[in-house]
Parts: structure tokens; sequence; C-alpha cells
């Protein structure tokens, strides 16, 4: 037998996809986002970075675009006000709007909680959640918690997955 | 005049409508048995190479193609007008004495080696007249209606039934030979009364019955806004019955008022399919669509028969394309429906095996049966599936397809858990399999749906139901989520 690393639920040896919570079975192997050694990560600046931000006469969110450079794939979110970015965990209650496990997340080191994008009055922020592996925006690591303009396109990295972020169709 | 090629389906004894992964199977067996390394007394360079070079065309598809047009040229075989393809996810097994899952994701196809033949249709609309048409709903309905008078083509049968508390035979079926007549007919039709669908179903059947023969393609399509009272199980056996004899019914369920497990129900029974509309804008596309892949029909009653072996059983069934359907046996056999030129049909069958010995181990015998009216004759395709168990687990890919038609079936067995939570009162239960739905339609670049799925997750957390309209969206889109995919390379 075999445990979804999500949910828990166990499944005969082979079962690719837990039925339970949707969780591709054969990546994902523990739980727990597990820190890379400190020599790997730069430290994170302290002041917030100034960057050209989006701003519109127009105060709906955009929707946005994320490709994992990793793997590809395409994610579109919705416009919506605050979107969270990390690993899907049922068993924990937390469904963020966009679910990296199936690229290799986990192992990339990508938290649960990891980033948030936020939209507020026609602009638009990138904010670590205090992430075990740190969040990075066109290649500078960001001091959790705080606000960091998130320009139309950047390169964004969570640990390691590296992702390009669109704002806008 | 070229060579004469060997005959490589003989050399590596397969039949030439042998799927790739019977070749594949073949080639490792012959090719342990004769390996010129092996200790085999059976051992033979020369009898390897050929081995090889069969497997080096038949094991590419595209090698494969052109050796099969070369062959056909020489009249070797017998065209056949259906092919398929089969892709397991694991090549070995483990040998233990424990169950394992293995997926089997049977891909259905014209072989595109016959011509296709259009077949006559006989096609009977049934209107619900109800108070509750009037406006909007019943002027696209006639809209509709009238498009199809003039898409029909002349060898086709059109009969139009009306119906509220009784049903009028508004034009009798018949040859389109007077479109006029027809236009005027439905023109003239009125919303008044209430629905009794029995009424309806009846009349329709009873016109579509004058012209329907096996040489042609017979179908009910029903089009209501309304729920039916007292009469659901007289209507199910009618649609039994018409099903037996090979008439189909297919049903447009306009707004949120109609009941979707009882129209579910009822086009099962006839080996038809029910469609949501939301809109009454969407009545003539959705008409235009279901008539087009109705004029496309290549095969019908394509049904697959398992047969496990005693070292396997069928754990479940699905199709999962055209339309996503969890699949029940009839002794041993799956009926997925009907199988249109140019598009593939696709089931997933997941099996659990359990053996303990190492080596080759025959698990389950396949069977694909469907009827092919163009050509009027019954096509026939086997499969006997074996793996190879092993002591120490071998790394290996699994399909790219086949993981892609899992993540989306495993959506819509998700969604089957939310209405089985909801009809048992499990509120909260049915909310957190909503919010994992959304995450999960995200993934697949599905945003409308997911955020449908989170609608409907707050409206249950706020007033313990779903909305109507969430929950046809929700049920009809994730049925139609392996729609999207190109099946076939």
């Amino acid at each position: 037998m075999i445990e979804c690393p999500s949910c828990g639920k166990a499944h005969r040896l082979g079962t690719l996809f837990c039925t339970e919570c949707g969780t591709y079975l054969p990546t994902g192997q523990t739980l727990r986002t597990e820190p890379f050694p400190t020599d790997e990560l730069s430290p994170p600046r302290a002041a917030v970075w100034q960057a050209e931000s989006v701003e519109s006469e127009d105060i709906t969110p955009y929707p946005v675009r994320i490709h994992v450079l990793e793997t590809g794939r395409e994610i579109i979110l919705p416009a919506l006000p605050e979107l969270l970015l990390g690993r899907m965990d049922p068993r924990h209650g937390i469904f963020p709007h966009a679910d990296l496990s199936p690229d290799r997340a986990l192992d990339l080191g990508v938290s649960r909680r990891h980033a948030r994008i936020l939209q507020q009055r026609g602009r638009a922020y990138l904010e670590d959640l205090g992430s075990a592996n740190g969040t990075y925006l066109n290649g500078e690591r960001l001091t959790p918690y705080v606000l960091y303009p998130l320009p139309r396109q950047a390169e964004v990295q969570l640990g390691r997955l590296r992702l390009q972020i669109t704002l806008g169709d | 005049m070229p060579e004469e090629e060997k005959d490589y389906y003989a050399i590596l004894g397969v039949p030439p409508t042998a799927t790739q992964e019977e070749i594949r199977q073949a080639y490792r067996r012959l090719a342990r048995r004769y390996h010129p390394d092996s200790h085999s007394e059976e051992a033979s360079a020369e009898k390897f190479q050929e081995i090889r070079e069969a497997y080096s065309v038949l094991g590419d598809l595209g090698r494969r193609q052109a050796y099969d047009r070369r062959r056909a040229e020489r009249g070797r075989d017998v065209t056949v007008a259906l092919a398929w393809d089969i892709q397991v996810s694991r090549q070995t097994l483990l040998a233990i004495p424990e169950e394992q899952m293995l997926y089997l994701l049977v891909d259905i196809r014209p072989s595109g080696k016959t011509a296709f033949k259009r077949v006559p249709l006989n096609i009977c609309l049934v209107i619900d007249q109800s108070t509750s048409m009037d406006g909007d709903r019943l002027n696209h309905v006639k809209i509709a209606a009238h498009y199809i008078i003039e898409e029909l083509e002349k060898d086709d049968v059109l009969g139009v039934v009306s119906f509220n508390d009784r049903a009028t035979v508004m034009f009798p079926s018949d040859r389109l030979k007077d479109r006029q007549r027809a236009h005027a007919r439905v023109s003239s039709i009125w919303a008044s009364g209430g629905t009794e669908i029995l009424q309806g179903l009846r009349a329709g059947l009873e016109e579509i019955r004058r012209f329907h023969t096996r040489e042609t393609i017979s179908h009910l399509i029903l089009l209501t806004d309304g729920r039916t009272y007292g009469d659901e199980q007289e209507c199910l056996s009618e649609a039994r019955r018409a099903g037996l004899e090979g008439i189909e019914i297919s049903i447009l369920g306009i707004g949120e008022d109609w009941n979707e497990h009882f129209l579910d129900q009822l086009a099962k029974q006839a080996g038809g399919t029910t469609t949501y509309i939301a809109y009454p804008q969407q009545i003539r596309p959705v008409l235009q669509d279901l008539i087009q892949r109705l004029s496309a029909l290549m095969a019908r009653n394509v049904t697959l028969t398992v047969h496990p072996t005693e070292r396997a059983r069928v754990e479940a069934v699905f199709r999962t394309a055209p339309y996503m359907e969890t699949l029940s046996p009839t002794d041993h056999t799956y009926s997925l429906g009907n199988l249109m030129a140019g598009k593939s049909m696709q089931a997933l069958l997941e099996i659990v095996v359990r053996e303990s010995q190492p080596g080759f181990h025959p698990l389950l015998h396949l069977e694909m049966q469907a009827e092919v009216p163009g050509l009027n004759r019954q096509e026939r395709l086997v499969l006997d599936l074996e793996r190879e168990f092993v002591t120490e687990l071998v790394e290996e890919p699994v399909p790219p397809t086949l993981v892609k038609v899992l993540s989306r079936l495993t959506i819509f067995r998700m969604q089957e858990q939310v209405w089985k939570a909801l009809d048992e009162g499990r509120t909260d239960e049915a909310r957190r399999r909503l919010e994992t739905i959304a995450t999960r339609l995200l993934d697949l670049g599905e945003p409308e749906l997911a955020h449908t799925a989170l609608l409907e997750a707050g409206r249950l957390a706020q007033r313990g139901q779903m909305s109507s309209r969430g929950q046809k969206a929700i049920r009809y889109g994730t049925r139609s989520l392996g729609l999207k995919e190109g099946m076939w390379p």
C-alpha cells in the first residue's frame, strides 16, 4: 500500500491519482518542505525594492498567467485580489490557487503557503509568506511578509522552482 | 514491381489488427527467447535479427502505417474500419503477495483505411411547448429547428412533435421533400399548458418507428425545460424499449428547473446524451452539433468486454471521451456508445492485480465489438494482455496521455463524491471537496469551472446549499473535461 502525501488516504501500489484529493501520487513523497542548506540561498534585502509597478485607472485585478519553466506548464489564474501560490494540502485546509505540486514543487523546496500575489487599487504586489526556501523576484530575494511591487512581467522563483508571471492577457 | 516484403506480423506471431501494445509484448517475449546471449537452446542470431527487423517497423506507428498501406495494395488484409491502441500504466509489476493497481487506456478510432459513408438519419424533434417555455426559450428552439430543417439531407427523415399535457404531431415523419411545410409547422408551435414528457416521448417514438430500420440512424431529440410529474417510470421503460430497438434518445435540458437525475437516466436507457443549456442562445449550436455528430456516425454500439484471469479483477471502467461516464457492465460487457468519423473514443480500465510468482503472466482478455452501418458489418478486435512480474521494481515513465486522462477523470470522480456527500447530508465534506476540485481545475487550466466550484463552496458554507445552476454547471462541465484533449497523436 502507499499513502497519499497530501491527505493520508491509503491506496494500492501503482495507483496514480488519489481519488480523495486528486494528488498525483508518483511525485510528492513527504509532507514537509525541507529547507535547503543556507549557503545556497542569498540573504534577503532589507529595503523594499522599487520597480516599475502596474498602475492603472482600472482598479479591477488582472488575470494572472504563470509559466512554470521547470515543466513548461501554463497556469491561468482568475482575476482575484489575492492569489496564493504553493502546494495543496487538503488535510490542513490549504488550497492554493496555484498548486505547484505537479511541477516537482516539493523537491524544489516550495512551501505549502509559499507566496501570494495581491492586487489592490490597480497595483500588484508579491509577498513571501515566510516560506522555508524563500521567494525571489527578478533575482532578488524578498524579505518575508513585505509587499514588493510586481511588474507586468516578472521572473519569480519559489525555492528553486522558476516561474514567469504575467499580469493581464 | 517492388520486392515482396517480409510478413512482419507472421514473424512476431500477431494478427495485422494487433495493437502497438500487443506488438511490444510479442517482441519482448520473442527477443528474450531467441536472444543470442540468452541461455535458451533456441538462441539464434539470425532469428533474433529478423525479430528485431520486424519490430523496428511494426513498433513504430509511422513506419507501421506505411507498411500496412503497402500490404493493403497487395491485397493481403481485409480492411478494417476501426483501430485501437492501448496504453498501460506499467510494463512490469512487482511479484509480491499484495494487490497492485494497473490502468489501461483504450483508444478506439476509425482506422482511416475505409472510406466513410454517411448513413441516412431518422430524426424526431420532441419540443416542450409548456407555458414555462414561452418567450426566449421556445423562440430559440424554433430557430434551431429551422436550421436543422435546412441542414438535413434529402434522404434523411424528419418528424416534429410538440407537447404540453398532451402531444401534437406537428410534422409527421417523412423524407424532407417539403421543407417549406416543415418550416411553417414549426413556426406555428405556441406555448401553453403543463409538461408531461411521457406524452411527447410516446408520440415521438411512434413517428420514428415508422422509418426505423437497422440501416438508418434513428434519434429522438427531446427539448425541455421542465420536470414531469408522476410518469417518470413509464418514460424510463419507453426509453429502455426504444434502446433495445436501436432508437437513441438525446436530451437538451434548458434552464435550471429540469430534473437532471431523471433526464440523465432517460437518455442513458436509450444510449444518448443529456446536455445542459444555460442560455437559450446555446440551443441552436448544441442541436446543430448533435446533428453533425450523427451525420458523422462511423460505428455504433461500441462495446468492450473484459475477461480477467484468476490473478486480476476489474475494479472500475470509465468512458473518458467523448463524455466522462462511469460504466457498469452487463455480463462483463461495457457499452461505450457511438464513434464519429475523425474522432476517437476512450475508455479507462482500473485493474487490480495480484501475483507473487515472477515471470510473464496473462492478465486479461479484452474484446471490442462495434457495428459499422456504412459497411453493414460487425467488427471485432481482441487483445490478450500479459505483464512481466519482477522481484525488483523497475523505474519507468507513465505514458503522458494516460496521466492527462486520469487527472481529468479524477476530478470527475471527485465531483461525484460531492453529490453523494450532499445527498447524505454531509455539507461540510461536500464544501471541502468542492474546494479541492476548484484547485485541481485551476491546475488543468479551467478557471471558469474552478470559479463556479469556489462560488458553490461559498454558498454551501453560508447557506448550506448549492445553487441549481452551479450544480448543473459542475456536473456537465466536469463530464466534458475529456472533450478538450486531442486524443490521438
